[in-house]
């Protein structure tokens, strides 16, 4: 049985299971488990945890190390009953920068004592707070001008199909006499517009209009 | 600085927590991430089922209160009863100096929470719902000394000026006084607390990494005692 598994349960064992460190310098520390981030996650902040008690006189420390850097508690006697205390850190002692992944993948988490002996750790692991920043959706900072300028429409006195892109509106400016406007070649018209008026029709679903006018009329005709 | 202390539960069991009172569990059943979540049963008797959170550690590593002017949370909430009358409230949230109130939210029998901040006597200045019965909502709250912000699954529900009347070093979850006894349960997970304003989200959780692998060891003694290797086969 490897050490680690000593302190590896959750919830932890107690006294069935535990490291007990015998004299001032023992020192213990064990790895855990990589962190599964969800894309865009990000690691806020870790805090080693220690579950421990005192069998006897002793006094020590829970401490988290990267590499060659510790961060821990003050030394001090903890009581007889089994307590769980953190290393708090918002930041890896290795290098005072917000822990990255590989950081915490790295971590070890135990104990040392300080003075005398007795101190049963029964449980060590890590716990790490997640958030995923929100997705700002890019924004241009000028929306762009999405005006067309068509051939004028020279009426023949019938209907002329004009066909309106998706999305698009049609603008519609008869010079000299007014213009009828149908959805349906040779229907009733539904909708005429004056001479020298100008009127916008969208947005367009993809379809055609039909316009007539009295031949000759000139129709200026735009998308936007 | 922002977050100041955080717990999922994940250790299986409420050591996170400063203090706790009344009818208070940690299982799976009631976990929002992770493995475990806490469950407060509000009792409908004339007595009171809350944890006590943390704003830091002191320097032995344990959870512990510490007063500021900034108090802001964020939770992982689940209602599965509400108090059982229309019109009486229960303390869902109490945000205080000591138990000196600054800012509560309330949750109602109809499933409104109500936001107060300033005396307990004020009125509620916003308020979200009727919630769902069963659905996790995460509940952040920033009470700051001249204003607040509350936000739910992300969106702000109400902002603006009011003060709290003070510092501020506790808060507890659940229903903290017994007032009209009508009692609700509760699931939280995934708490954190921060000393300004900074807000997470809602897809803040906690993660649990346990120990799997050997580091390095002197001195500390196994037990129970591995077992003699079995001795090596006659030749």
């Amino acid at each position: 049985m490897e050490y680690w598994e000593y302190v590896a349960q959750v919830p932890h064992d107690g006294d069935y299971s535990y490291l007990e460190g015998t004299y001032p310098g023992a020192a213990f520390n064990v790895g855990v488990a990589d962190v599964a981030l969800a894309p865009g996650e990000r690691i806020v902040a870790v805090a080693g945890a220690l579950c421990w008690r005192n069998n006897s006189g002793g006094s020590g420390r829970a401490v988290l190390r990267v590499g060659a850097a510790e961060q821990g508690t003050a030394n001090f006697a903890p009581s007889g009953v089994y307590d769980t205390i953190f290393v708090f850190t918002l930041k890896s002692p290795a290098t005072g920068k917000p822990w990255t992944k590989a950081e915490v993948d790295a971590v070890l988490v135990g104990a040392v004592v300080y003075s005398g002996s007795g101190l049963r750790a029964t449980q060590a692991g890590l716990h790490v707070l997640l958030h995923t920043p929100p997705v700002v959706p890019l924004q241009p900072k000028e929306w762009p001008m999405n005006f067309k300028a068509l051939e004028p429409l020279t009426a023949t006195g019938s209907d002329q199909a004009v066909e309106v892109p998706r999305g698009a509106t049609l603008v519609v400016h008869p010079l000299a006499a007014s213009v009828e406007v149908r959805d349906v070649a040779g229907g009733t018209a539904k909708l005429t517009i004056p001479a020298d008026s100008m009127v916008m029709l969208g947005p367009s679903y993809g379809q055609t209009v039909y316009l007539r006018a009295t031949a000759g009329t000139v129709i200026e005709l735009g998308l936007t | 600085m922002p977050v100041q202390w955080f717990a999922g539960f994940e250790t299986g069991d409420t050591n996170e927590l400063v203090a706790l009172g009344g009818s208070v569990g940690v299982g799976v059943a009631y976990k929002r991430s992770g493995n475990y979540g806490c469950r407060i049963i509000a009792p409908q008797s004339s007595g009171t089922a809350y944890i006590t959170l943390a704003n830091g550690f002191d320097a032995n590593g344990n959870p512990t209160t510490v007063s500021r002017t900034a108090y802001t949370l964020g939770f992982g909430m689940r209602l599965a009863t509400l108090p059982m009358v229309q019109g009486v409230w229960e303390y869902l949230l109490y945000v205080a100096y000591s138990t000196t109130h600054r800012a509560s939210l309330r949750l109602d029998g109809d499933g409104v929470i109500r936001l107060h901040v300033g005396a307990s006597g004020s009125p509620y200045i916003a308020s979200f719902g009727p919630v769902e019965l069963g659905r996790w909502y995460f509940c952040e709250l920033a009470v700051l000394f001249d204003r607040y912000i509350w936000r739910m699954d992300g969106p702000v529900v109400a902002q603006g000026l009011a003060s709290p009347g003070g510092s501020m070093n506790s808060a507890y979850l659940g229903k903290r006084f017994n007032l009209a006894s009508q009692g609700y349960t509760l699931d939280a997970d995934d708490i954190y607390t921060c000393d300004d304003g900074m807000f997470y989200g809602p897809t803040t959780r906690v993660a649990r990494l346990n120990a799997n692998a050997n580091g390095t060891q002197i001195g500390w003694a196994p037990y129970p005692p591995d077992p003699e290797p079995p001795p090596a086969p006659e030749p």
